[in-house]
């Protein structure tokens, strides 16, 4: 579904990603793994049509990244993003404007679950629940492709639960997440495929249970060793 | 539930299955949840959770009315196979463990004694 | 696009409420003035009101401006790049919503205007007297005779500079966050740049028109309407090159 050839990524020195060649099937749960500065934001923001590459190439359903791909791809960002002027049922309107895919009744029915209210100014909610609309708002469009970039930070525990639920809800066989986060552990679970970046390039990827098998440890005892 | 990370999620979600028949929540007959709703329920991958059903019915633990759903064994001595099977489990990690403590035999049977 | 416009009002809609509050203040006091026969007041009211006409079409351009800056160099970036629209789409959506705004508040700021000298005229009498008074005061004003064909190519020059002009600092902001991102001095370049182009664009319009001129082809009224061609050739050039850096170099 999503194929990344050779991609790169150069800000001013520095290689935010690297030769990387990498391929996202269908139907599986990736975690995208690596520290602060490993390129996951980038490889995801280029998949999403917000940063051009500075060489090689990704493509989505063998086709160029932009408007066709932009319909069917769905992108959480760390930080918020919505308009100052926004109420969360704006946010929601937004949504429903532009995204053919996006159910306002899914959406309504996230915020309530994660007790929020529609009246709610945006620009004043706590980092915790800025975090949790941003969730509801990418989990209630119905996309091909759903890229996660730390979905769980600033989330409190109890809260970790409903969204690790949405993100499985949401799963299936024509759909494909990519979920980025420090919190490896909570993702362990629920991973089809890992991926390990570090300082931009690809440094191991492969099926979460083949890797738990082969290196005869857990996901997290992994993380560790790849980036002790 | 908790995971460790010693072994494949999916063999403890069938060693949790066990443990629910043994204490009665899970009684023969009934009828388990689908696939997804197990992933749902314990928050882990859907593919992981078919892989459980799948391992699940070849240790002949549930099977599949077709149209219908997937459903706990009938058979009525299953129970108490796993009970034992788990009973077994425990004592031969008990033996070792107190072997390694130094234990007699006789020091194990005081201390049943003693305790039970 | 209409959803794209629609959005885009919306991120503006403050100060255009702001505006229009203030507006019917001094639209308010002008007509109490009228009635309570204070001409001072009406006189005053009149002028403040005329003044935030303009003021607010320089704060509304300049506001346009700032949020396209804000649109492209904070994260609510991902709220235009991140659905499905093209990029002709993104920036056209801008300048109708740009264009929008200018019209209809030269329009009802003009519609105010004439209403209330008639108004006036109503109050004092003789309306025919107070146009020519009006007129001769505009005229002296300004330098120039009040006929149709000259307002309205008045009223398109303003267009198309002023447009050309947010168009092109458009441009350099977008500049900045493409060609330029990854280097250190953007802001700078980029500022240069803008000066160096509006520059240019004025010195060609020079050109062009006295090319023209020499040539002896059109009537000196044409001259004027080249000069604002050379203008609107550059709007159109700027918004091609804004949709174009957006498309293919775009780092949000």
């Amino acid at each position: 579904m999503v194929e990344a050839n050779k991609l790169g990524k150069k800000y001013m020195r520095r290689w935010a990603l690297r030769d990387v060649d990498l391929v996202l099937e269908k139907g599986k749960i990736y975690a995208l793994l690596g520290p602060n500065g490993s390129g996951k934001t980038t490889f995801m923001k280029m998949v999403a049509g917000l940063i051009k590459p500075t060489s090689g190439t990704v493509t989505f359903n063998n086709g160029p990244i932009g408007v066709e791909s932009k319909k069917r791809v769905a992108y959480m960002s760390t930080e918020p993003f919505f308009y100052a002027y926004m109420t969360i049922k704006d946010v929601g309107k937004y949504f429903a404007d532009f995204f053919e895919d996006f159910s306002m009744e899914k959406y309504e029915e996230l915020i309530s679950r994660m007790d929020l209210h529609m009246e709610d100014k945006a620009k004043e909610l706590s980092s915790g629940q800025a975090a949790k609309l941003k969730i509801a708002a990418t989990m209630a469009r119905d996309a091909e492709l759903y890229m996660l970039d730390e979905p769980l930070n600033g989330i409190d525990i109890i809260a970790r639960e409903q969204i690790l639920k949405a993100i499985v809800e949401v799963a299936g066989e024509d759909k494909t997440l990519v979920i980025s986060s420090h919190l490896v552990d909570e993702l362990e679970a629920i991973v089809d495929s890992v991926v390990f970046l570090k300082l931009g390039s690809l440094v191991l990827a492969g099926d979460a249970e083949e890797v738990r098998i082969e290196r005869g440890k857990s996901i997290v005892e992994l993380y560790k060793e790849v980036y002790a | 539930m908790e995971f460790s990370a010693s072994t494949p999620i999916y063999l403890q979600v069938v060693e949790e299955i066990k443990r629910l028949m043994i204490s009665g929540e899970l009684k023969p007959g009934e009828k388990l949840w689908s696939a997804r709703d197990m992933a749902l329920r314990y928050q882990i991958n859907p593919n992981t959770a078919a892989r459980v059903y799948k391992e699940l019915e070849a240790i002949e633990l549930c099977f599949t009315k077709r149209g219908l759903g997937t459903y706990i064994t009938e058979d009525p001595g299953m129970v108490e196979k796993l009970r034992n099977e788990r009973a077994e489990q425990l004592i031969q990690s008990l033996v070792t463990e107190f072997k390694n403590l130094g234990y007699t035999k006789e020091d194990v049977h005081k201390l049943l004694d003693e305790n039970y | 696009m209409g959803k794209l416009i629609k959005y885009e009002l919306k991120k503006q809609m403050l100060s255009k409420i702001v505006v229009a509050v203030l507006a019917a203040i001094c639209e308010a006091v002008f007509l109490v003035a009228l009635i309570i026969n204070k001409a001072e007041w009406a006189g005053s009211a009149f002028a403040i009101f005329f003044m935030l006409g303009f003021a607010s079409l320089f704060y509304f351009s300049f506001e346009t401006i700032v949020t396209y800056s804000n649109d492209l160099k904070t994260k609510q970036s991902y709220m235009l790049f991140l659905v499905p629209r093209n990029m002709y789409q993104v920036v056209g959506a801008k300048m109708v919503t740009t264009l929008l705004q200018i019209l209809l508040v030269g329009a009802a700021f003009a519609a105010a205007f004439v209403g209330n000298v008639f108004i006036t005229c109503a109050r004092y009498g003789e309306i025919e007297e107070m146009i020519e008074m009006f007129k001769m005061m505009f005229e002296q004003i300004s330098g120039i005779s009040l006929n149709l064909s000259e307002v309205i190519y008045v009223v398109c020059t303003l267009l198309v500079i002023w447009i050309e002009f947010v168009l092109m600092c458009m441009l350099a902001i977008t500049l900045s966050t493409t060609l330029f991102a990854n280097k250190r001095y953007k802001g700078v370049i980029s500022l240069g740049i803008y000066v160096v182009l509006q520059i240019l664009v004025a010195k060609v319009a020079d050109l062009v028109t006295d090319g023209a001129m020499s040539a002896e082809v059109f009537e000196l009224n044409a001259m004027a309407w080249i000069y604002i061609g050379v203008y609107a050739v550059v709007m159109v050039i700027c918004f091609f090159a804004n949709t174009w850096l957006l498309d293919k170099k775009i780092s949000v």
